[in-house]
């Protein structure tokens, strides 16, 4: 099998020649999916050179357009040969057959725009504002106080990180307290156990998912900025305190709540492996004791899987003296604190799009991987360096009371 | 019972080379359970068994079988309790004696020897009824040499040698790492069909996540002479690969967790 890509203006117009099947069949599924990962998400094949198509090469083709339609794109083969155009059509496949290309299809290839677009700009509503709402703030390593957990519901319009539990009492959440993000009505949150397995609630009917809160930062309101970031031939990936300035030059550097949604290159952070409920008074816990109860990354992890990330960022000046927020070792100016989710790769759609439906895929989708508190390993010689994203979406909104930080 | 106390080895103490190959390992085996032992090269899975085996004497630290204390018996005084199959097909039986008269050599390990015929024919029917259960075709060439048979047959032979006295614990290291593919699959089966109809009390060392998972009934994760993770159980039923491989990548990952880690996290984990 040969196959050829030619960009024309939206469409990856792919010329396949050859025979697709079971030989074929996962080969060419791949190189596809690579090209959906890569932001082309209208496809057009060229069969006039497919000699064969048998049901193994139906299947790809099929998984392939399911891979289109999630990211509402499209799928077109055109010029298919007799022997493909009567097999598909006998599988009651026949729409995907097209007698000629789209008419917004260029005539020529224009070159590869998708892979260049870098950062894109949406204003959905400039006024918008979001309120913070419903703070705890356990502190490493305090003894838990049970009249300082929160117990809080996870609505449609709360985003929120920190650490909690699931568990309906505050004695069985005891050993359970974990981190976790909320989005959207969903939260993904860790177990501190052994084998670090994370969970995940979505609101469903009346259920609203609901958590014992030790650590808490949420926020309400309206998302009124969206960025889409994709690589460019300069820029293969974005490192979080790129994409948190670019967000707060938006702002023009008010403090902000966000949710990033992207492919990862690597992430770095640090999560529970020993519930905090389980300390017997507040200490001060250092090396080598601290590894009992914190696990760290050890490398830049989960690289092409797919991040769902909450946090909240401001410049330093503008926080004094608040205490839930770390300043980044990399990028001075900016205090941060972030939770990240790893769920197994889904592309995104292009363009614009809207925060829940693009998250509720996630949740929809297989069990997420992961959830940690990102860091900066800025360390001299041996740091990972700080976590990045090659290509995704952030929505943000500054905060309309950022004082409540402090 | 195998009951291991406070077992610590260190090879090339004090020069360049040392190696703490048991620190401290502390472990217990009920009658008619099979354990496995997982870990990294390194790790002292191996070390554990042959400290079983007697293959070295330990530093510090007491091993007892059943109710005798057999921490300083030598190796051919424990083989009366000790059943072993090792990671050679090749190793533990001799090549140019049949199977027949392996598997008599077999029957005496331990016990003493006399003068009187070895192979009569009511024997001869046992072996071959016992054969026949490895489904191999074995029992009608008893007495071809040994060391005509595959790999994969001959360990499956080795296996029912080291069962049939029903030792009082029966040793497996890495026994199916140097077969094929379709030879291990098939020799690891017998070993659980063969462990639970004995009843043995087993322990093996092995590679194999799969197989950690699917023959025995415990698994113990060792890193660098240490028992890192236990799962018995209930623990032991819901683990599966991914877990055990997250286990690992677990253990690994705590040795990164370095002072360093710690002064960073301390700033940036609020």
């Amino acid at each position: 099998m040969k196959i050829e890509y030619e960009q024309r203006g939206k469409y990856l117009l792919i010329r396949v020649m050859g025979r697709l099947d079971a030989a074929w069949a996962e080969y060419f599924t791949e190189e596809l999916f690579l090209h959906i990962r890569r932001g082309q998400h209208h496809i057009i094949i060229d069969a006039s050179g497919m000699v064969f198509l048998s049901s193994a090469g139906i299947r790809s083709l099929l998984r392939v357009f399911k891979e289109i339609n999630t990211v509402k794109g499209s799928f077109l083969i055109v010029n298919a040969t007799d022997f493909v155009e009567e097999t598909l059509i006998t599988t009651r496949f026949e729409m995907w057959l097209g007698d000629e290309f789209p008419a917004d299809m260029p005539a020529f290839s224009s070159g590869n725009e998708i892979e260049n677009s870098g950062i894109e700009h949406f204003i959905f509503n400039e006024n918008a504002t979001l309120i913070l709402n419903g703070q705890a703030g356990w502190q490493p390593w305090q003894a838990i106080d049970h009249s300082q957990v929160k117990r809080v519901d996870f609505s449609q319009d709360t985003v929120a990180l920190g650490i909690g539990s699931s568990a309906e009492t505050l004695n069985e959440a005891r050993d359970q307290y974990g981190e976790f993000l909320a989005v959207a009505g969903n939260v993904v949150y860790q177990l501190p156990d052994e084998q670090g397995h994370p969970d995940y609630l979505i609101t469903e009917k009346q259920y609203v998912p609901r958590m014992q809160c030790i650590q808490l930062l949420s926020y309400s309101g309206e998302m009124g900025y969206h960025n889409r970031f994709a690589p460019t031939d300069k820029t293969l990936f974005y490192p979080l305190s790129a994409i948190l300035k670019n967000m707060l030059d938006h702002v023009k550097g008010k403090a902000i709540g966000f949710v990033m949604l992207g492919e990862i290159e690597g992430l770095v952070g640090s999560f529970l492996s020993r519930s905090p409920g389980l300390l017997e008074e507040s200490q001060k816990i250092s090396f080598p004791e601290i590894r009992d109860w914190l696990s760290f990354s050890g490398e830049r992890s989960y690289r092409h899987q797919q991040a769902l990330i909450v946090g909240f960022t401001g410049n330093t000046e503008d926080l004094p003296g608040q205490k839930k927020l770390s300043v980044l070792p990399s990028c001075p100016e900016f205090l941060a604190h972030i939770h990240g989710a790893v769920f197994p790769y889904q592309p995104l759609q292009n363009g614009k799009i809207e925060l829940k439906t693009a998250v509720q895929k996630f949740f929809n989708g297989p069990p997420p991987l992961a959830v940690m508190h990102l860091v900066d390993d800025a360390r001299p010689v041996v740091g990972l360096g700080e976590s990045a994203l090659i290509r995704g979406a952030c929505w943000f909104s500054p905060l309309q009371n950022p004082e409540v930080l402090s | 019972m195998l009951k291991i106390e406070s077992l610590s080895k260190t090879f090339h103490a004090n020069t360049a080379n040392e190696v703490r190959a048991l620190q401290n390992v502390n472990l217990i085996l009920e009658n008619g359970s099979f354990t496995a032992i997982i870990g990294t090269n390194g790790s002292g899975k191996s070390t554990l068994l042959n400290a079983v085996a007697g293959t070295f004497e330990p530093d510090t630290g007491s091993i007892h079988l059943e109710n005798h204390d057999i921490t300083h018996w030598p190796e051919y005084k424990r083989a009366s309790l000790i059943g072993r199959v090792f990671q050679n097909p090749f190793a533990g039986t001799v090549a140019e004696m049949t199977i027949m008269e392996n598997i008599v050599i077999a029957m005496k390990r331990g016990q003493r020897r006399s003068l009187h015929i070895a192979v009569t024919k009511t024997f001869r029917g046992e072996v071959a009824d016992r054969v026949r259960t490895l489904k191999m075709g074995l029992e009608d060439r008893l007495d071809n040499p040994i060391g005509t048979l595959s790999g994969g047959q001959r360990q499956a032979l080795t296996l029912l040698m080291a069962a049939w006295t029903r030792p009082k614990i029966l040793l497996l290291d890495e026994h199916t790492a140097a077969l094929d593919p379709k030879s291990a699959a098939k020799v690891a089966e017998l070993t659980k069909i063969i462990i639970e109809q004995e009843k043995l009390t087993a322990l093996m060392v092995t590679h194999s996540m799969q197989q950690a998972v699917d023959l025995p009934d415990r698994i113990i994760m060792m890193h660098r002479g240490n028992i890192v993770e236990d799962y018995h159980h209930e623990q032991k039923q819901r683990v599966r690969v991914p877990d055990l491989m997250s286990t690992f990548d677990r253990v690994q990952k705590r040795e990164l967790f370095d002072e360093s880690v710690a002064g960073m996290l301390e700033e940036q984990y609020i």
